[in-house]
């Protein structure tokens, strides 16, 4: 059997719209495809957890922590403390995907604590205990069978999870900023890519669908020229996915309120470009 | 005129150089650590390796009638375990796809040693399709020949066939140069320059073969001597048990005898006015007036001329030649036409 796609949005640098993007594509497969979606935050930042559940703090540790799951009974716990997130997985344990507002798009959190202790694990285990246990989680038959496609949110880093990340992928989105810095640390993620995509077997490739340009300031000179150097370079230009997403109010507006940007209305700039985004990404996944 | 913003330079060139290098190469990293049971050797391998796995557990048996080469082979794979048990396999070897396990393309030996040290797993480079035959068969020769344990005679063997091969399949009139050699079988230029000269020295090969000559260096010192003497003296020598420094010596030898300038020898003719005096050269060596001048004075006929001799100064150039001068005009009130 095929696996189902699995999509990462990954760049070592924070804050150029990894999130973002998880929770915007998520959405867009469950509601606008209709396409049953498993996000998953690997990210010990908790941040796409926090857009759908909010931040569960830890009173004693101060580590944030995945809410109670909906469907935990403490009168029928079996031993289980009804918290379930990704570091589940590097504990030898199944987590248990949690459902959100929006039908179809279940999550899988982060738990920042736990993230860590699988991060801490010694140099020689790392290969077997968290290197391949994403995708080996993916793989398993029941999570096959439950979902149409995985969407995984990184950290901002190259480290052990993000690497964990990488081999479970099928499908790369690298947002990036349009500036000096970021693009100049862009190349750092690409030897990530590079390594991995060349040690796949050729039946199971790791596809870089794009690097998307976010937050873009249309009218900056700056951003105008970089953004059409990058697209009409003859070596990597077509990488430079031909749409982008210009820096706009609603983004962190949606955050803020907990809404998605589906639900303004179809005139809406924001949703346009949004659209435009996830529909061009969801065209070289399911193309 | 409205200012234009670029990338600085390199940043393009190095994301081209990763875009290009992964366009390149998918799959030839293909490196992971698989169960030793599920690989199945190659039976049509070229190697002449007698033992199997099911030797392992208890070492070959007397009543085999390979006894003897196995026993060796089995305490050659005793060694080699007990570097895997301190270090690991640190070369990974190489499979393919194979049904529903994988076959092996080169590695064998590193497996059964692996077995030995009572490993389960291997690294191994996995290759997603079926080889052509005659690549599995290159591949495997060419990894033969790098082999570090293998005496003169097999390698030579082995670089034997693999030209064989690729002559037979790929291309039957290429000329076998070190170029060649060098890029079929990896291996270094001087390296391929000896291999080339040894095969060439079919003399040479019943020798290789007895094991009386087992050193590539060795071989190649006699193959590359220019005449059939010079040969043969080398070859003696080796036999005899010279070192490798001791043939290098004498090989050196024989270079200066034959670089010796042919004008001492065969002086010719020049057109216009004869020579009516001989120009004596000059020469960056001061020993040289030296050891003349000693000579020269240890001959009776000058026994009258020591105390001259003693007095020429000969610390620096200017000196050496003052003396060579004095010597030649001593010599020539000596010396009569």
């Amino acid at each position: 059997m095929k696996s189902k796609p699995v999509l990462g949005f990954a760049n070592q640098k924070g804050g150029v719209g990894k999130t973002t993007w998880s929770k915007i594509f998520s959405e867009y497969l469950a509601i606008v495809q209709g396409k049953d979606t498993l996000g998953i935050d690997i990210d010990s930042q908790t941040s796409f957890t926090a857009r759908f559940f909010g931040i569960n703090k830890n009173p004693i540790t101060d580590y944030k922590e995945p809410p109670l799951h909906p469907y935990f009974d403490p009168n029928n716990a079996d031993g289980w403390d009804g918290k379930s997130s990704i570091a589940d997985i590097f504990f030898g344990k199944i987590p248990k995907p949690y459902p959100t507002k929006i039908e179809r798009l279940d999550l899988i959190p982060s738990d920042e604590g736990n993230l860590f202790k699988a991060e801490n694990v010694k140099r020689q285990e790392m290969a077997d205990k968290v290197y391949g246990q994403l995708y080996n989680f993916i793989n398993l038959q029941d999570v096959q069978k439950s979902y149409d496609i995985f969407v995984i949110d990184t950290p901002p880093a190259k480290g052990p999870l993000t690497i964990s990340a990488f081999k479970a992928m099928t499908h790369l989105v690298i947002p990036l900023e349009i500036e000096l810095q970021a693009i100049e640390g862009l190349t750092g993620l690409l030897q990530l890519w590079k390594q991995e995509a060349m040690s796949r077997p050729t039946d199971f490739p790791l596809h870089l669908v794009g690097i998307l340009p976010n937050k873009v300031h249309s009218r900056r000179a700056t951003d105008k020229d970089l953004l059409q150097e990058l697209r009409s370079d003859p070596g990597y230009g077509n990488y430079i996915m031909p749409v982008q997403m210009v820096d706009r109010t609603e983004i962190p507006l949606c955050d803020l309120e907990q809404k998605t940007i589906f639900q303004y209305p179809d005139s809406n700039p924001a949703k346009q470009e949004a659209m435009e985004v996830c529909n061009y990404i969801y065209g070289r996944i399911f193309q | 005129m409205k200012k234009k913003f670029a990338l600085p330079a390199g940043i393009s060139s190095e994301i081209n150089n990763t875009v290009d290098l992964v366009k390149n190469n998918i799959g030839t990293l293909n490196y992971k650590i698989v169960p030793i049971s599920a690989i199945e050797f190659d039976p049509d391998n070229p190697r002449e390796l007698s033992i199997s796995r099911d030797d392992l557990p208890h070492g070959p048996h007397e009543s085999d009638p390979l006894y003897i080469k196995k026993l060796e082979e089995f305490e050659s794979l005793k060694q080699t375990a007990e570097t895997i048990k301190k270090y690991g396999v640190r070369n990974a070897i190489e499979i393919y796809k194979h049904n529903n396990n994988y076959r092996l393309i080169h590695g064998e030996r590193r497996c059964l040693s692996s077995i030995l040290a009572g490993k389960k797993d291997i690294p191994a480079k996995i290759l997603d399709e079926k080889p052509s035959d005659f690549d599995i068969r290159l591949l495997q020769l060419i990894e033969n020949v790098q082999r570090e344990d293998l005496t003169l005679y097999e390698t030579l063997n082995n670089i034997r066939q693999v030209i064989k091969e690729y002559k037979k399949n790929i291309d039957s009139t290429i000329e076998v140069d070190t170029v060649f050699l060098e890029n079929l079988i990896n291996r270094s230029k001087t390296h391929c320059i000896n291999y080339l000269a040894v095969l060439n020295a079919e003399e040479l090969h019943e020798f290789i073969k007895q094991g009386k000559i087992r050193s590539l260096e060795k071989a190649a010192l006699i193959a590359k001597a220019k005449t059939q003497t010079q040969k043969n003296i080398l070859l003696e020598a080796c036999l005899d048990g010279a070192s490798l420094k001791q043939l290098k010596q004498e090989s050196f030898q024989q270079k200066k005898i034959d670089h010796i300038p042919q004008t001492i020898i065969q002086q010719k003719k020049k057109p216009g006015k004869q020579a009516s005096k001989i120009n004596l050269g000059s020469t960056t060596n001061k020993t040289i007036i030296a050891k003349l001048i000693e000579l020269v004075s240890n001959d009776p006929l000058y026994s009258k001329f020591k105390e001259q001799f003693n007095q020429m100064k000969l610390d620096d150039y200017g000196s050496c030649s003052s003396a060579f001068s004095s010597l030649i005009k001593i010599m020539e009130k000596v010396e009569i036409n």
